[in-house]
């Protein structure tokens, strides 16, 4: 099973991970969520975060995915920072609630660099403007009812 | 027909459904079965309209539901059948779906009802109707996941020393 970590700017890997855990009914084995606090050095979170893929088993070229909040960011830069010792590192920016399901479920059949792509892919499938996706359903109702009681 | 399985659940089509339990009972088909949102052509579309994708969405009154579920048309499907409430579940049961397990979900706080579990609070209502459907065989599981262990919502009752 391929470990996730969560990194983020205040409680937004926190909130992610908690979320996740609503949605799949309780603690994921192998997931992790680290946050980098206003007051906290950016240039030690490498560091913790190396120390957290540690936690999570995650050796030497070993896989794993990490979500970061944004990209170019602090917490995304640690990420990426380690990346010539950890080659097997996937760092996917932008996380979403969607991607992160997506991943812990199929990340026991999958490897890091697919859980990666299908990642990406549902991540951004996965914002939609849900008003306008009703608006229309339901202009599109109307306007039937409207042809049934003309006839 | 062929109803995979019977969820009581106050929130209806949310997160833990789409994600989880529509693979893990192998459903195509979602049936909300509510007399109130079935009246209701805006709640109706919305629900059918943020449906997820892939599956089969349909918003029915507790009678549509069970002319639904019996229709030979309708035989190839494999229906997930959502209700708000007990009373409901039993409405069903006594328009013969059927089943001989149901599950309730989630079954949020509203005034007057007692506490269960940290998501589910019953109604004295929903206490009667939970007895009438354990009563005319009907075995009532407590389920929030799929993959966490399934208990028997009778226990649970009397265990919070509500029956």
């Amino acid at each position: 099973m391929i470990p996730v970590l969560i990194v983020g700017h205040g409680g937004f890997a926190d909130g992610l991970r908690d979320a996740i855990e609503m949605i799949l009914g309780g603690p994921q084995e192998g997931l992790m969520a680290l946050a980098l606090r206003p007051e906290e050095d950016p240039a030690e979170l490498a560091g913790r975060v190396d120390g957290a893929l540690s936690e999570l088993g995650v050796e030497g070229d070993g896989g794993a995915v990490v979500l970061a909040d944004l990209f170019g960011a602090s917490p995304a830069n640690a990420a990426t920072s380690l990346l010539q010792r950890r080659p097997g590192l996937q760092i996917v920016t932008g996380a979403n609630l969607p991607m992160a399901l997506e991943l812990l479920m199929l990340r026991e059949t999958a490897e890091a660099p697919e859980l990666a792509g299908i990642a990406l892919e549902r991540g951004r499938d996965a914002i939609r403007d849900a008003g306008a996706v009703v608006r229309e359903a339901y202009a599109r109702v109307r306007a039937e009812m409207q042809a049934g009681e003309d006839r | 027909m062929s109803i995979k399985h019977l969820r009581i659940d106050n929130r209806l089509v949310h997160g833990q459904i789409v994600v989880s339990w529509l693979q893990a009972t192998g459903s195509d088909t979602v049936i909300v079965a509510n007399d109130v949102i079935a009246a209701d052509d805006f709640q109706k579309t919305m629900l059918v309209a943020v449906s997820p994708p892939g599956i089969r969405e349909r918003i029915l009154s507790i009678d549509e539901t069970l002319a639904y579920v019996k229709d030979p048309a309708h035989a190839d499907e494999q229906i997930f059948l959502l209700v708000k409430e007990p009373a409901d579940a039993l409405r069903l049961h006594r328009g013969g779906i059927g089943l001989t397990t149901m599950n309730v979900g989630n079954m949020a706080f509203v005034v007057g009802a007692k506490r269960v579990s940290n998501t589910v609070f019953v109604s004295p209502r929903d206490i009667e109707a939970a007895r009438a459907l354990t009563a005319e065989g009907v075995s009532l599981t407590c389920q929030m996941m799929p993959t966490v262990a399934r208990d028997d919502f009778m226990q649970l009752l009397a265990k919070a020393k509500l029956i």
